[in-house]
């Protein structure tokens, strides 16, 4: 359980973006960097660039230091180490690079980033980015960012097709009420309430025939539906009939955890392997044995309780 | 998350994610191939095996499987959708929304059962512009003839009175020669006399001008709803993403999606084409042709139907459904690959006159309906496929930002260019594809779109004249030159200075310009590896921090021939699939 809830608040951290930094113009009454180093100059150059240049744009030049050095400082077309008349970083700074984009910041020449730097309202001058790549030998070594996290979300879709195979339950059943899920470009689309429709969206969808798209992300409206997706659609696979029943394999309905131990526990393996494709260790079968405990006075809530919890556990929500 | 990845980072020093269980790993590679977990059975079944090289033998098998599974067909199909969100036919465009006009064609009716023609289909209206009267169905001389539909080839019906008649398919109005091609209703109590047919009008050769009835439904509503698997519209909305689930499917290079000279359709969308070019009085020869013939189709197909299905989603080069749609190979013969990138077509309409002007180069997906249909005009076109096929995104420029006036280019002047500094370049090459309100398809500079020729208040023609600017970077003709020539406004190709990621391609004009520059200068294969790294192997990649790795497989997408299939295939055996939760 713990580690459901620090994933969750992981991966709404995760979804949290970064905003851009840096204005141009910038603030004149700053001090002009003068050291000819690379961060250096990332630092200053941020100040005019990274507005336009930073995460998330279209050229994220300015996104890190590794980003600027990756795409700058290592591209002979921007930058020729020892030579500042070569590359085309400081011809563009000067509005006379040519081309369909002449000049940066684009615009009317005042606009760029010389003659910004000459009224002071930059965080750096020209000579000082003359001298820093006048000073640059070889390729740079650039500054690597940490390994990639490897793990994502379940789409909505993933979400709805898992939870159907797994647990033998229709999202558009009516054992689902109107907390269940339906896909909006499905044909035929079976929501006539639109509130499956809703819900699907509220996991991020897509809903392509109208232009909107998928969404990943993991924001409070995921959350709140995701926990009534994972207890509804539990809750329709316990109550479904013996012969049909997904969840409750090795054990049954009436079994207790006083008169049946081994077979509750044996039903929790069972739902490790069927809803996280593996074999749970003895620390997890306990902890939801436990869960089933604290619950068993009414099974249904119980295994409910024991199903949805492995659903929301990061295990099936991830992959 | 954070957490249990950075202890796994700590313990592994420097791996961020545990080595997946074998169980886990089938878990990842079933969700990303199919969209869905494995089962029990499929874990118990390779937890079993005793080796771990049984067990990775046995996940290669699992692979190769799943690769080659209908299921993996219809993932290519979501990613296409998750990629390039083309929504709805008709959607965005001008199209009036009540109703869906995409086949331009007449519905034919059932005569009544209690009739003495029984079923019979013809064109039935108690009013006289609109077709033969319902009494026809209870004549015991009307005339009948038995004709093969194109919406069933295999099969006849029995058409009552005019429907059938034989061609010539022509009638006189009062303003002259009328071509029954043209002729539609496209919904019944439109009075509009241009879009009534003549009372002589049939259905044309093989029924082409018409449409078959759909029992207890309004006219047009059967092909018009997105949900339904038989309407026309959703197999538009779906051409896009079929086209690409196809070149997964049949390993064509993923470059044939924006340079292709083909696309792929069912019959029913194929009928949409045909009268969407029919309509122009210069296509008749179409009546001419057996496009609707499935014997005739040795073209592959997906594997959601058998290879001669007339619903199967068949290759087929656009020129043989639009001859507009130019295919610029001899005999209309499929380019693909190499041979699709080397088409080219030039056309300067500020020193050509309009006579030598046959149609706008194919382009894959850039030229399909549903393409235009679902992102209007042409900055939208160009901003939506420079977003999808480039990765790229448009945001508004910071309020700090200092910006010329702006004046009349919004490429050059104001705060807007802050994006259409690279939209407008773009947007050069989509120029000339409109719809009228109705639906029909117009070709700017060209036959209905002739600039020259038209009534310039009517639209798009109205529309045009205010959005291509003479002497902006999307229009670059003089005052002078459209002065002499209307159509020049018409300009679709770059010429240096001008250029769109610092190319100015080599001069072939529309969107198969744009798709030549979008390959040529590896802004597409940088986009499609990071999609595909995405969906199949899992991190976002971002630009500025993993240019290293995206231009690494980049390379390597490029030694699959940009084939999408044998590259998913290397994606998965990379280390840091084996990485995760």
């Amino acid at each position: 359980m713990r580690r459901a809830l620090i994933s969750l608040a992981g991966l709404l951290q995760l979804s949290v973006l970064t905003g851009c930094r840096g204005t141009i113009g910038g603030d004149p009454e700053h001090a002009l960097a003068t050291e000819c180093t690379t961060p250096a100059v990332f630092e200053a150059l941020s100040t005019t660039c990274a507005s336009c240049h930073g995460a998330g744009t279209n050229k994220p030049f300015f996104s890190s230091q590794s980003s600027f050095e990756q795409l700058i400082v290592s591209k002979p077309q921007w930058v020729v180490p020892g030579k500042p008349n070569e590359g085309k970083l400081l011809p563009i700074l000067r509005g006379e690079a040519g081309g369909a984009l002449p000049q940066m910041p684009p615009g009317e020449p005042s606009a760029s980033f010389s003659a910004q730097a000459r009224a002071g309202h930059t965080a750096i001058s020209m000579q000082t980015l003359s001298c820093w790549i006048e000073g640059l030998t070889g390729t740079p070594t650039v500054t690597t960012s940490g390994p990639l996290p490897i793990a994502r979300r379940l789409s909505a879709q993933q979400m709805l097709t898992a939870l159907e195979q797994q647990l033998g339950v229709s999202g558009g059943s009516s054992a689902m009420s109107t907390f269940g899920l339906s896909v909006p470009d499905a044909i035929p689309n079976t929501d006539v309430y639109a509130q499956r429709d809703q819900n699907y969206a509220a996991l991020g969808g897509p809903h392509w025939l109208d232009n909107r798209r998928r969404n990943d992300s993991v924001n409070p409206v995921f959350i709140q539906t995701f926990v009534n997706t994972s207890q509804v659609y539990c809750r329709a696979a316990v109550n479904a009939p013996a012969a049909s029943n997904r969840v409750l394999k090795l054990a049954s309905i009436s079994d207790t955890t006083a008169t049946a131990a081994p077979k509750i526990r044996d039903n929790i393996r069972y739902l490790g392997k069927l809803l996280l494709s593996q074999s749970l260790p003895d620390d997890d079968v306990e902890a939801y044995f436990s869960l089933f405990q604290s619950f068993e006075t009414n099974r249904v809530t119980a295994w409910t309780a024991v199903c949805s919890a492995m659903v929301r556990d990061p295990l099936w929500l991830t992959y | 998350m954070q957490t249990v990845q950075r202890q796994s980072l700590d313990e592994d020093g420097g791996l961020i994610e545990p080595e997946l269980s074998t169980s886990r790993l089938v878990r990842r590679i079933q969700l990303s191939l199919l969209g869905r977990p494995p089962t029990v059975e499929e874990i118990e079944a390779i937890d079993a095996l005793p080796t771990p090289e049984a067990k990775d033998a046995a996940i290669a098998e699992l692979i190769e499987t799943d690769l080659n599974s209908v299921d993996f067909y219809r993932q290519s199909m979501k990613l296409a959708h998750d990629w390039f969100h083309v929504g709805a036919h008709n959607e965005h465009a001008n199209i009036s929304h009540g109703y869906f006009t995409g086949h331009l064609a007449i519905e034919l009716l059932s005569c009544p059962e209690t009739s003495r023609h029984a079923g019979k289909l013809g064109l039935l209206s108690n009013y006289v512009q609109y077709g033969d009267p319902w009494s026809i169905c209870d004549k015991a001389d009307a005339t009948v003839n038995s004709i093969q539909p194109w919406w069933a080839p295999e099969t006849t019906v029995q058409i009552i009175g005019r429907a059938g008649s034989a061609t010539p398919q022509s009638a006189i109005r009062q303003n002259g020669a009328y071509d029954c091609g043209v002729a539609r209703v496209t919904d019944r109590g439109n009075s509009s006399p241009d879009s009534a047919p003549v009372p002589t009008c049939g259905c044309g050769p093989n029924l082409t001008y018409c449409l078959p009835p759909k029992n207890g439904r309004l006219p047009n509503s059967y092909t018009f709803e997105p949900n339904e698997a038989d309407s026309s519209r959703r197999l538009a909305s779906e051409e896009v993403a079929r086209l690409f689930a196809h070149l997964v499917w049949q390993d064509r290079p993923l470059s044939d999606f924006l340079v292709g000279n083909y696309t792929v359709a069912p019959v029913w969308l194929k009928h949409m084409y045909v009268r969407a070019a029919r309509f122009d009085a210069e296509n008749t020869a179409l009546d001419d042709t057996r496009w609707w013939d499935p014997s005739l189709w040795t073209s592959p197909a997906d594997p959601e139907h058998s290879p001669g299905s007339a619903l199967a989603w068949h290759e087929v080069v656009q020129e043989e459904l639009h001859p507009n749609l130019l295919s610029l190979t001899p005999g209309r013969v499929l380019a693909s690959g190499a041979a699709a990138l080397a088409r080219s077509a030039k056309f300067d309409p500020r020193l050509e006159p309009t006579s030598m002007f046959k149609g706008i180069p194919s382009a894959g997906a850039l030229t399909t309906l549903v393409g235009e249909a679902s992102y209007p005009r042409e900055r939208v076109r160009a901003a939506r496929w420079l977003e999808t096929l480039t990765c790229r995104s448009f945001v508004p420029p910071p309020p700090s930002v200092m910006f010329n006036d702006f004046r009349r280019d919004p490429a050059t002047e104001g705060n807007c260019q802050h994006c259409h500094t690279l939209i407008d370049p773009a947007a050069v090459f989509f120029k000339r594809w409109s719809f009228e309100n109705n639906g029909v398809v117009v070709i700017g500079g060209f036959g209905r779109g002739d600039l020259s020729a038209a009534n310039t208040e009517n639209y798009p023609f109205v529309r045009w004249l205010k959005a291509f600017e003479p002497a902006t970077v999307m229009t670059p003709a003089t005052e002078a030159q459209v002065a002499q020539n209307p159509n020049a406004r018409f300009i679709d190709f770059l010429q240096a200075p001008q250029a769109l990621f610092g190319s100015s391609g080599d001069g072939t004009y529309g969107p198969l310009g744009f798709g030549k520059i979008l390959v040529e200068t590896g802004e597409f294969d940088r986009c499609a590896v990071r999609q595909l790294y995405e969906r199949f192997v899992g991190p976002k990649l971002d630009p500025g921090e993993h240019d290293a790795l995206i231009e690494a497989l980049r390379v390597r997408f490029l030694a699959h021939d940009r084939k999408v299939r044998p590259f998913i295939r290397e994606l998965l055996t990379r280390p840091e699939m084996k990485r995760g939760l």
